[in-house]
């Protein structure tokens, strides 16, 4: 035992406070429960949805599909069972994440009117997920491509939180804030809380220095 | 998972996160160079060495992809050692001494053990297919 002494738990746990790469090993190493396994998802996510909004030009005609499927590769990378278009439940499902036996489902829509997110988030909750413990969490990913985010998101917010789901309740997203927030309800075939993730990903592009 | 396959497919799964790619492109290439008993003990500072970076964000994402269920060519392996005395631990022995705040060893229980669990890595017997 020499070498190994430079990279021990108590190092990798310092690490993981100063390095978001480190972080995602650390709590990937440590993932023993369904929380976990969706704390990291969701840490992951927010690298993710960083690059693809680095990108919002070269996104522009980009599809919900093509959109889609850059998250699916993404979280390859990162090593997850992930796929796009699963046969999950009642239909195929956009987002399909796997590690052990938890499972995280996502939904991703281009905002193109707030009814059309209503039928997203239906999509999610009525259709694909069972909400059983180990698939009681997963996400609406609202790509905008209009200006102003935060008023679609706050509009959203307000839409959903008139729909009279059981049970309801919302939360702020500590992460990001303003362009993500959580709900909760009772789900319609498990009778437990499903937890969503409501995420808005920026890729309005209309530069005007021309 | 084999290899070969892991090479063609993270020219792809990588392709958001070229540092890594490089990364793990290294690091297979020293895999397959070495011989197959000093892969039973890679340790963190092996991959830093083959990926000649100093950025070890990058090392920590390398790491992810290679162990993770989806490529899965390298395990991850843990040992409690102090002094003299050496004990390979499980995965699921370090989360709970993690979680409860008491790793027992040799039925002891020792409340101060994160310096002493090490961590590295080895060959996964199908990456050696």
């Amino acid at each position: 035992m020499s070498d190994t002494n430079e990279f021990s738990l108590q190092t990798l746990k310092i690490l993981a406070n100063s390095s978001p790469s480190a972080k995602i090993f650390y709590d990937d190493l440590l993932c023993n429960s369904y929380d976990d396994f969706v704390r990291c998802v969701y840490n992951n996510l927010e690298d993710c949805i960083s690059i693809i909004e680095e990108d919002a030009k070269v996104r522009a005609k980009d599809g919900e599909d093509r959109l889609s499927t850059e998250i699916i590769t993404f979280f390859k990378g990162r090593g997850y069972l992930a796929s796009r278009d699963e046969m999950i439940k009642g239909g195929h499902t956009d987002l399909v994440l796997k590690k052990n036996n938890f499972k995280w489902l996502g939904e991703a829509k281009i905002h193109k009117g707030y009814d059309y997110l209503v039928k997203g988030f239906q999509q999610l909750c009525t259709r694909y997920s069972s909400g059983t413990e180990s698939c009681s969490q997963g996400a609406l990913i609202i790509y905008i491509r209009t200006q102003d985010a935060k008023s679609v998101i706050d509009k959203w917010k307000e839409k959903i939180e008139g729909e009279s789901l059981p049970e309801f309740s919302s939360e702020e997203c500590e992460i990001r804030k303003k362009l993500s927030f959580y709900t909760t309800h009772k789900h319609v075939s498990s009778g437990l809380p499903y937890k969503v993730k409501h995420i808005a990903v920026v890729l309005h592009f209309d530069p005007k220095d021309k | 998972m084999k290899i070969q396959e892991v090479k063609i497919r993270m020219w792809d799964e990588l392709r958001l996160d070229k540092q890594a790619l490089r990364a793990c492109v290294l690091i297979i290439d020293f895999l397959e160079k070495s011989d197959r008993e000093s892969l039973r003990f890679i340790t963190f500072n092996t991959l830093k060495q083959e990926v000649s970076s100093e950025n070890e964000s990058v090392i920590f994402r390398a790491a992810t992809y290679l162990t993770s269920e989806n490529a899965h060519l390298l395990d991850i392996n843990f040992i409690y050692s102090k002094g003299d005395y050496n004990e390979e631990l499980s995965r699921a022995e370090v989360i709970e001494a993690n979680e409860t705040g008491v790793l027992y060893i040799s039925g002891r229980p020792i409340t101060n053990f994160s310096s002493d669990i090490h961590i590295y890595f080895s060959l996964n017997n199908l990456g050696d297919e």
